[in-house]
């Protein structure tokens, strides 16, 4: 029977797969080299132990994608597009040990803020928080703040004011019930359904750094989710969270994850989502911890 | 005075009547609506909408076609997709034209997670095995220049397989939605935008104003033609948490605007209260119902109104038909 180091390793050979030969991976079989998939893989290729040299070509091309003020963007060609993206980089130049980029990169992070609203009664939520928007001069999600949050912690920069209002953000985006979705938790006086997906990416940022009990709700939601989740991208992350939170459930959590993950091949081999999975079944832990 | 003075007035004045002339054609181009009845999914109606498809001159013949449902969110009993089963018919339909391709594609605004939309079982369990389904949120992105001018964009992202694709088949559900009233196949367009760049949500489009961007939407890059899933739709505080409602009806067409409009009346609503329907109507034809014409049946037949938040009520006058 193989052991869960040999099923990583047999896993990430179909990861290497994807790898084009600018050392970039693409979303999808037919697609160009993208940053998103190409920061997770070298995330899911620090997480089991590939020697740093084998993903030197990838991280040079991620590299070569960070512009002038330390951002980074979906595609060289529209660099003001997708600027997103600059949290995982970042988060891939520190675990790489490539401090001036990160550095870079952190410090467009510190100065990209979110606008704030007054929502008057339809939703409710602290307009005036400030976090990390998807795109300039947009309100704040709870995606790209948990994304942002763990970045700055993983730099050093967890006591930031930023990084506090963020967490602030977070647990005020938290639905009632317990977890979060893309970061609206009620319409009109109506809770909104909660995601199992930002559920785990916003524990996994906040886990560590606020009262256990705040989050207690969400754990034990991605705790009972788990079990009927067909989701490989969502119980990727429910893992990474369930392990960074030590939670008893982790193992039988990653056994899940081992079959549902077959799924993605053909039409469904979403890079992202596999290589998010070899981070979660990855022996050494790199996100949010 | 004098000559010249003159005959310059009188070149503006017929330009001003020619555009005039121009214009007044346009929004008083007649528009086609089909309107048939459809009980339940399990009707096979592919053969009717390759028809209807065929008599509004679309030549699928070698075409690359993509098909864009509304399917944003798995949670059973709640009706906030197109039909599975219906998408499969209209693929169908497609093939049947001589489509050379068929996929179908969507960029949920709110769901990042694509298992629960694009990749859903349910949906590719009864799709045929040639059709692919593309999850358009993630992938490489085309630029193009935004033909409207109601928001500051400058152009618009759009996932490559889109900007491809030769015909582009936008299959909204007849929902109700808390912001815009209703959302067809217009407000669909919003699904056409990749994620990586627009977010979830797509709160760009939201700063710029949603119904000023779905305007612009509809002007760079309007489908092809429409279906809209009327059998089962959603009333209530749609677009996700609302209830069903039975329509039994698929209202199709090229005219985004006379499809949506129509669909809005059936649904109780006047299409002049709702915000992007009353800026389109001047780029767009197919708002007045007296130039829209239904060859099949009419939608007085299936108008039944939708209940909705109370901030729409009053949008909900001289919805239906005297």
């Amino acid at each position: 029977m193989l052991n869960r180091e040999n099923i990583w390793k047999k896993k990430w050979l179909a990861l290497t797969g994807m790898r084009l030969p600018d050392g970039g991976y693409p979303y999808y079989i037919d697609a160009k080299s993208a940053v998103e998939p190409t920061a997770h893989a070298v995330l899911a290729a620090l997480a089991g132990g590939v020697p740093a040299e084998e993903m030197a070509g990838s991280i040079q091309w991620l590299i070569e994608r960070q512009n002038a003020d330390g951002s980074v963007s979906c595609a060289i060609e529209y660099p003001d597009q997708g600027i997103w993206l600059t949290a995982i980089y970042a988060l891939v130049m520190l675990k790489s040990g490539n401090q001036a980029q990160a550095s870079a990169a952190i410090g467009f992070l510190i100065d990209f803020r979110s606008i704030t609203l007054n929502f008057k009664g339809v939703n409710d939520l602290d307009g005036s928080l400030v976090g990390w928007p998807w795109a300039k001069g947009c309100f704040s999600w709870v995606e790209p703040t948990a994304w942002s949050l763990l970045a700055l912690s993983a730099s050093g920069k967890g006591n930031d004011p930023r990084a506090i209002e963020g967490r602030r953000l977070l647990l005020d985006r938290q639905i009632s019930g317990g977890g979060w979705n893309y970061g609206n938790k009620n319409v009109y006086g109506h809770d909104l359904l909660p995601f199992s997906d930002t559920t785990a990416l916003a524990i996994l940022a906040l886990h560590g750094n606020v009262p256990l009990d705040s989050i207690g709700l969400a754990i034990k939601y991605i705790e009972r989710d788990f079990l009927t989740q067909e989701s490989p991208y969502a119980l990727a992350l429910m893992c990474l969270a369930l392990r960074a939170c030590k939670s008893a459930c982790t193992d039988t959590a990653l056994n899940r994850l081992e079959t549902v993950m077959d799924v993605i091949q053909g039409e469904r081999f979403n890079s992202v989502h596999y290589s998010l999975a070899l981070q979660a079944l990855g022996t050494r832990g790199v996100v949010g911890e | 005075m004098n000559r010249r003075q003159f005959l310059k007035l009188c070149l503006t004045a017929a330009g001003v009547a020619g555009a005039g002339t121009l214009i007044g054609r346009f929004w008083h181009r007649r528009c086609r609506v089909w309107i048939h009845s459809m009980d339940d999914y399990r009707r096979d109606i592919s053969r009717d909408v390759a028809q209807v498809m065929e008599l509004e001159g679309l030549f699928l013949k070698g075409k690359k076609v993509l098909i864009k449902p509304n399917f944003v969110e798995c949670h059973p009993g709640r009706p906030i997709n197109t039909d599975p089963s219906l998408i499969a018919q209209v693929a169908d339909a497609c093939f049947r034209l001589g489509a050379a391709s068929v996929t179908v594609g969507e960029a949920p605004g709110h769901r990042r997670d694509p298992w629960y939309s694009i990749y859903h079982s349910s949906l590719r369990a009864v799709l045929p095995t040639q059709v692919r389904c593309i999850d358009l949120n993630h992938g490489d992105i085309v630029k193009i220049p935004n033909r409207g001018w109601y928001t500051k964009l400058k152009n618009f992202y759009v996932a490559a397989p889109l900007a491809e694709a030769d015909l582009v088949i936008s299959m909204p559900k007849m929902k109700t939605h808390h912001t815009m009233g209703v959302t067809l196949s217009m407000k669909n367009l919003f699904g056409n935008l990749p994620g990586i760049v627009y977010g979830w949500p797509k709160n760009i489009l939201h700063i710029q104003g949603i119904d000023r961007s779905i305007v612009d939407l509809a002007l760079t890059m309007p489908p092809n033609f429409v279906v809209v899933d009327g059998i089962i739709g959603m009333e209530g505080d749609g677009p996700i948490m609302g209830t069903s409602k039975k329509m039994g009806v698929l209202v199709m067409g090229k005219d985004p605007l006379a499809v949506d409009s129509t669909a809005a009346r059936m649904m109780g609503f006047d299409p002049g209260c709702i915000p992007y329907m009353s800026r389109a109507v001047i780029h767009l034809p197919g708002m007045l119902d007296e130039m829209n014409d239904y060859p099949a049946e009419h939608p007085r037949k299936f108008a039944s109104q939708f209940q909705c938040l109370e901030a729409f009520r009053p949008w909900q006058r001289n919805g239906f038909w005297g």
